[in-house]
């Protein structure tokens, strides 16, 4: 009766469009208040006080924060030089540098929709000009900006890491193999549908323009893998530096931020954290009693009575997953579904790396599915063309990244080789 | 009293945004001297992280607050579509009363705890600031999206329409 009751509960707050921070708390505060073994509710707040007074939570405002200044300026504009410039002689040449831009942009932005709005924008138009077709154009810029999550720094790991307890350092690391595979697929997509498009050559006082326009970004990627794989950084200590060189960067060296802008992009990193933060807080306290209710370890025993394989296991929880990824946004879903699918793929042997790269690129391929995908929104908005149109786009990019996802769930190395 | 009511919170929201940048600017430079102190001058500075997360709780809280103000929290839309058109504001309202009685009752709930902590006293071990000042901001987070909230219930002229941009 008390478990349906929490269901009610649940669906007329769904009913009413409630905010997901209202929804998580209002889940939390009947557990604690009516299911629970007599915890108090005030108990609830000092568990909400806990989850927020964690030392690996510092890195989400100071990542958000790196990458507002980064992209406050004309980076993406420096990037696209250096793609366009190295990938001038490849068949569809011009699709291939918005995928690697996005690449290189998904590696210091760490947000989708960031990504395909900073690239998009500018190379749409030049696509289209190039006589590139609008499906290709819109498809492979939609699909490229949702690198920004899988490779790192990006903030659904760091909400990963928070609510499975895995290391977001591996995550970051791990994340390198498979994000690098999948824009390496892009690629490969572009390369066959454009084979006929004319080609350009190589310019070598071009290519050397171009890196000395866009080599400080470039190097910020590196700073922040580097610093994290050598360990002679933490994750939080690696993003704070990437604030320190954003600001240097911007202010000394692209001037293209004035010192007087940096108020006002502390104030945006405060809004875009906020959509997370409590949410956050609220869904760590819920994941405590369900601990403490051993309600993860219970629903491991029910699984592992009906699926003895590992394999049907990961087919199912893919299958899952992309189900999740039509209807919730990425972190959403990790906050909703990571504490209770960790511990049934560490039963069934999967490593928790590797299954926390596994959700990500899952809920990655729900930014392009309808009716929720964002980067499908976006990018009908940015390039004026109908969400008909731009879904009909990204359909073949969809099953590549499928396909992507497939070699990613089997061949788990591809995500853990660069673990020491 | 719309728009009196509309340039209270604005008003709010300015400063609210100010004092949540301070504070990110703030514990980016003590994670960044902690970083520097330790790797240049071989010292420890435990008070920086320390102070820093406080700040970040500080900062995470009022960001909640501003981001009702943007009508940018993550929701699931889709169920709301069920309902017919002609519902639709009726529905709105109807959930922005639910947002700020949960609001409301959390904020009780979260002065009842802070105000616990400080009758007991508690002190940071590494910084020595009183605990309830780094939970204060729990209350008057809560406090303040009731506030907006129970505004956007009354006047719906005052909601927030989210644009493009907050999509990112």
């Amino acid at each position: 009766m008390s478990v349906l009751g929490l269901f009610a509960l649940i669906l007329v707050l769904l009913l009413f469009a409630q905010p997901l921070f209202v929804i998580m708390g209002a889940v939390t505060a009947y557990c604690y208040g009516v299911l629970g073994d007599g915890q108090s509710l005030t108990g609830m707040i000092e568990d909400i006080y806990f989850a927020a007074n964690k030392d690996l939570l510092l890195s989400l405002p100071l990542f958000i924060l790196a990458g507002n200044l980064m992209t406050q300026g004309g980076i993406a504009r420096r990037l696209i030089r250096i793609a366009t410039s190295l990938t001038a002689p490849v068949p569809a040449g011009l699709s291939v540098a918005g995928v690697a831009a996005c690449t290189i942009f998904a590696a210091i932005s760490g947000s989708s929709p960031v990504t395909l709005i900073a690239i998009g924008s500018i190379l749409y138009p030049a696509l289209r000009e190039a006589g590139y077709p609008k499906s290709l154009s819109v498809g492979v810029l939609a699909a490229g900006g949702t690198l920004g999550i899988i490779i790192p720094p990006s903030i659904p790991m760091i909400v990963f890491s928070i609510m499975a307890g895995v290391s977001v350092t591996d995550l970051f690391i791990a994340g390198v193999g498979p994000g690098l595979f999948l824009a390496l697929l892009l690629g490969i997509y572009c390369v066959f549908r454009g084979w006929h498009l004319p080609r350009g050559r190589w310019s070598l006082t071009e290519i050397t323009q171009a890196f000395r326009e866009g080599t400080l970004a470039l190097f910020m990627p590196l700073l922040i893998l580097g610093g994290i794989y050598s360990g002679f950084f933490t994750a939080t200590e690696s993003a704070a530096i990437a604030v320190a060189y954003a600001v240097l960067v911007e202010l000394l060296f692209h001037r293209e931020l004035k010192a007087s802008k940096i108020p006002a992009v502390l104030g945006e990193t405060a809004e875009l954290l906020g959509v997370l933060f409590l949410i956050l807080v609220l869904a760590v306290s819920l994941n405590k009693y369900m601990t403490f209710e051993e309600i993860p370890q219970g629903l491991v025993q029910t699984l592992a009575a009906s699926i003895q394989s590992p394999v049907a296991f990961l087919i199912g929880v893919n299958l899952l997953l992309l189900v999740a990824g039509c209807f919730m946004d990425a972190v959403s879903a990790i906050l909703v579904l990571a504490p209770l699918l960790t511990p049934m793929a560490i039963h069934y042997g999967v490593n928790p790396v590797h299954f926390g790269i596994l959700m990500i690129v899952n809920l990655e391929i729900g930014y392009l599915t309808p009716p929720v995908g964002v980067n499908l929104f976006v990018a009908s908005s940015i390039f004026k063309e109908s969400i008909g149109s731009v879904i009909r786009a990204v359909g073949p990019l969809i099953l590549v990244m499928l396909a992507g996802l497939g070699v990613i769930t089997f061949v788990p190395k591809l995500s853990l080789f660069l673990l020491k | 009293m719309s728009s009196r009511v509309g340039s209270f919170l604005n008003g709010l929201h300015r400063l609210e945004k100010w004092v949540a940048g301070a504070c990110f600017g703030g514990l980016s430079l003590l994670v960044l001297a902690d970083i520097f102190l330790r790797e240049g001058l071989h010292r420890s500075f435990p008070f920086g992280p320390k102070l820093a997360i406080d700040l970040m709780i500080w900062g995470g809280f009022l960001g909640a607050s501003l981001t009702s103000a943007r009508g940018t929290h993550l929701r699931a839309e889709a169920f709301e579509k069920i309902w017919p058109l002609s519902w639709r504001p009726a529905v709105e309202t109807i959930g922005q009363w639910m947002t700020a009685a949960f609001c409301a009752a959390l904020g009780y709930l979260a002065f009842s705890y802070v105000r616990e902590t400080h009758q007991m006293g508690e002190v940071g071990v590494v910084t020595g600031i009183p605990v309830w000042i780094s939970q204060a901001m729990i209350p008057y987070s809560f406090a303040s999206l009731t506030l907006r909230h129970l505004a956007y219930a009354v006047m719906p002229s005052l909601r927030p329409r989210p644009g493009l941009e907050d999509l990112a």
